[in-house]
């Protein structure tokens, strides 16, 4: 299961710990519905996620219009080559900032 | 995804055909950009629905053909016979990916054996390299380049794409990401994610699709291809795609709110009002509450692109396909083959009553019921011509192996046929053509020795003859020599010294069980194994075969058949109390018998008809049915062929709709029956098998001495 984390500096950190795929969409949905999300922003830790589908796409879209605020930016950092990928093949990047390591650093 | 499976080894062996087709006709005329294209697209359509469906092995395998097919499109260098031959193999190794996923070392070295092959079968070198981006390739030195791809010459246009899954898809294991790749591939695609439906969190159905996409593609692709990428999604989902009529007079703003309206996300009204405010239509529309970011940037995407594009005409539109599983169609036939025979029973019912009132309804079920069976069979009939191509292959590999060279032209592949009977027609099609190869069509020497060209020809053709097709196979080699195929049939006792045979029934005698006059035995043909089951496999379908030919100048084998196997149109007869079905297909007349027209000569019986002697069989004599025959018989003349032949009977009672139902393994074997069918009154009526019934029976004295 998907460990809570230190919030970033942007708002409330979420480390999520397995591929965003439809196995597992039911799970992070419970975690991330009982995180304590901090107002217009949310940081999700990838580093773990090696697959994302549309299902898991979908989720993250759903944690966007979830948490409180106006203007809700989530951030998505450490993710992989693969992840950007096919962020870019869903016509999604613009939903996300995508965070480099070194700017997370 | 068993069925999902099936469905993709179905389509993906459908565009194995195709792709061996296009190879093949490739062979013959190289520079034929539209083959090129063809070809690649089976390719293309194979790979990505291969690594759609789990098959990684044969999706990666296929991508290295696609891409050295890629760099033939951009006309880097031409499709050469070595190439193609590559190719083949390659298309091979594919299928039996197909059939067994999971590869064995073996299996897996092959394949790379046969990339190895591939690269060094590029032309003008590069076979070392890895395959390169046709794009960013050089044309190779020297090599023979075809003219320009049909696509580079194409205009680019803008198409806008809705692709919206449907809510269960997740379940059902599709994904729209292959998809949208592949789209990608098509052009310069703008890929909008559309979010309307997202719910939050609390309210999410995990399991349930609410997302969709627009996307705007600027592409030189015709609508085929963009068809393609969403072959094998659900027919449920939505997908709308229409191109965008690009106008680059008028590239203002107000073409932003054109583009929502025509979308239908805004009104006429609404986008006037803000127009009149002369300011940036998708800030005033976004702030006024009218559309979301969303629709603005998607919207934005496709005025970028109309105006990097000029306007295309639309292609024409693909008429809607269903694929429907055999099976069904199968069960179809036999439920109409019921009704049929429930129809004939209600018929018979209205008879025995008198009964006016059942009498019309009767006649309106008989006018549904053949608009039905019709329409039922009509949607069973396929084209010959995708048996025909089978044998494209099989006439060029088998010509090389023996040295030969044979050209295969068609004639009627648009000829439709019954899928069962084309089902079970290849193979003995396979051993006819594979027998003009081995014995016909002579090797190019000894063809040029003879007059002729160093090519051969095989013809195959197709056509419709009443309610039957007519299959030829026909070649332009050395012929039959009636005199070897008589002296071997007196060697193998078939027939004796003395008998005297017309030329046609000499021939015939290749038919017969262990005939062969092959010199030598090969692998393809001449063990004498085969054309007796040629025989009998047409015969299976109600068909008849026969051989003529020209000693010299070539053999010409015809295969007739019915056009369907499960209901014909048939005579009723009757014996006795016994009925009987003569397919309509090969009735010709029917005449009165009188006694003093009846002539016996040899055991054989002969009637006149208008100065012919016909030689005909007392059904009542044959089928052994007790009492006496009336004064006046009914002789019911048929023709198979040129050969004429009748059936005396007590009486013809009528055209009859005859529910082909099988005999059993026990009646199978039964000589002169078809299979038999079930009356209106619920009576049985054997259906004669009349090529067999006129082949076995006593032959006139006209042709026997």
């Amino acid at each position: 299961m998907s460990t809570d984390t230190p919030a970033g500096d942007t708002g409330s950190g979420f480390v999520v710990d397995r591929d965003l795929t439809i196995g597992n969409v039911t799970a992070l949905q419970e975690a991330l519905m009982h995180h304590a999300w901090q107002e217009s922003g949310a940081q999700l830790d990838c580093s773990a996620v090696e697959e994302i589908d549309s299902a898991g796409l979908q989720l993250l879209l759903s944690l966007k219009k979830h948490i409180p605020g106006d203007e809700v930016t989530v951030r998505l950092t450490h993710c992989c080559d693969d992840i950007r990928r096919d962020l870019g093949i869903y016509g999604v990047r613009d939903h996300f900032v995508m965070v480099d390591d070194d700017e997370q650093a | 995804m068993d069925n999902m499976n099936e469905i993709f080894q179905a389509e993906a062996t459908e565009n194995l055909g195709i792709l061996e087709e296009s190879l093949l006709e490739l062979e013959a005329d190289p520079s034929n950009v539209e083959l090129v294209n063809k070809a690649f697209r089976a390719m293309h359509t194979i790979k990505g629905a291969g690594g759609m469906f789990g098959f990684d092995d044969l999706s990666s395998f296929t991508h290295e053909l696609e891409t050295v097919f890629d760099r033939v499109r951009a006309g880097e260098f031409a499709a050469t016979p070595e190439l193609i031959g590559v190719v083949l193999d390659a298309k091979d190794h594919i299928s039996g990916m197909l059939d067994d996923p999971e590869q064995t070392p073996e299996q897996a070295a092959a394949g790379t054996a046969l990339i190895a092959r591939l690269r060094a079968a590029i032309p003008g070198g590069g076979g070392e390299t890895e395959p390169v981006i046709a794009a960013e390739a050089a044309p190779a030195a020297g090599a023979a380049a075809p003219e320009k791809s049909d696509v580079e010459d194409a205009e680019l246009r803008v198409v806008q794409i809705r692709l919206k899954p449907c809510a269960n898809t997740y379940e059902l294991g599709f994904d729209p990401k292959p998809v949208l790749r592949e789209l990608a591939e098509l052009g310069e695609a703008q890929v909008n994610l559309r979010t309307d439906g997202v719910p939050t969190l609390q309210e999410l159905h995990p399991e349930q699709c609410s997302l969709y996409w627009d996307v705007t593609l600027e592409t030189a692709q015709p609508d085929d291809a963009i068809r393609d990428a969403f072959i094998f999604v659900q027919d449920d989902w939505q997908i709308e795609i229409r191109e965008i009529e690009v106008d680059a007079e008028q590239e203002d703003a107000d073409r932003l709110g054109e583009i929502l309206v025509q979308r239908g996300e805004l009104s006429e009204e609404s986008i006037q009002q803000v127009i009149e405010q002369k300011s940036r239509v998708g800030e005033i529309l976004q702030s006024a509450g009218l559309v979301n970011e969303e629709q603005i940037q998607s919207a934005l995407a496709e005025q970028q692109a109309r105006k990097a594009v000029r306007k295309k005409q639309e292609q024409a539109s693909q008429e809607g396909m269903v694929r429907v599983p055999a099976r069904k169609l199968d069960n179809l036939v036999d439920l109409v083959g019921e009704l049929v025979i429930v129809q004939a029973r209600l018929n018979q019912l209205a008879s025995e009553r008198q009964d006016e009132r059942l009498f019309a309804v009767s006649e309106e079920l008989d006018r549904l019921g053949t608009e039905l069976r019709d329409t039922t069979f009509s949607v069973r009939m396929l084209p010959i011509g995708s048996t025909f191509s089978r044998f494209r292959r099989l006439v060029r590999d088998l010509s090389r192996d023996l040295g030969k060279e044979i050209r295969m032209l068609t004639e009627g592949a648009e000829t439709e046929l019954d899928k069962m009977v084309i089902d079970s027609l290849g193979d003995p099609m396979v051993h006819l053509i594979r027998n003009s190869i081995d014995h016909g069509i002579e090797l190019p020497a000894d063809r040029e020795s003879s007059g002729k060209p160093r090519e051969g020809t095989i013809q195959l053709s197709a056509e419709h003859r009443d309610s039957n097709v007519v299959i030829r196979i026909r070649d332009d080699g050395h012929g039959i020599d009636p005199g070897r195929i008589r002296a071997k049939a007196v060697e193998r006792g078939l027939i004796s010294e003395h008998d005297q045979l017309t030329r046609e029934e000499i021939y015939h005698l290749i038919f017969e069980p262990g005939f062969s006059t092959a010199e030598k035995i090969s692998d393809i043909s001449g063990r004498g194994v085969g054309m007796d089951v040629v025989k009998k496999s047409i015969q299976a379908l109600r068909g008849t075969v026969s051989v003529d030919s020209v000693p010299g100048q070539g053999t010409v084998f015809t295969i007739q058949l019915p056009l369907t196997l499960a209901i014909i149109e048939g005579l009723l007869v009757a014996v006795s109390e016994e009925r009987y079905v003569i397919p309509m297909s090969v009735v010709e007349e029917c005449i009165e018998l009188p006694s003093d027209h009846e002539r016996e000569k040899s055991g054989s019986r002969l009637c006149n008809i208008r100065g012919e002697l016909v030689p005909y069989l007392r059904l009542r004599e044959h089928c052994m049915v007790a009492g006496e025959a009336p004064g006046i018989e009914q002789v019911v003349i048929t023709c198979i062929g040129d050969t004429r032949f009748g059936f005396a009977v007590d009486e013809v009672v009528g055209q009859y709709q005859t529910v082909i139902k099988s005999l059993g393994k026990l009646y199978e074997q039964v000589d002169g029956i078809a299979g038999a069918t079930i009356l209106g009154d619920g009576g049985i009526a054997m259906i004669l098998d009349v090529a067999e019934l006129s082949e076995n029976a006593d032959e006139p004295p006209e042709i026997y001495h």
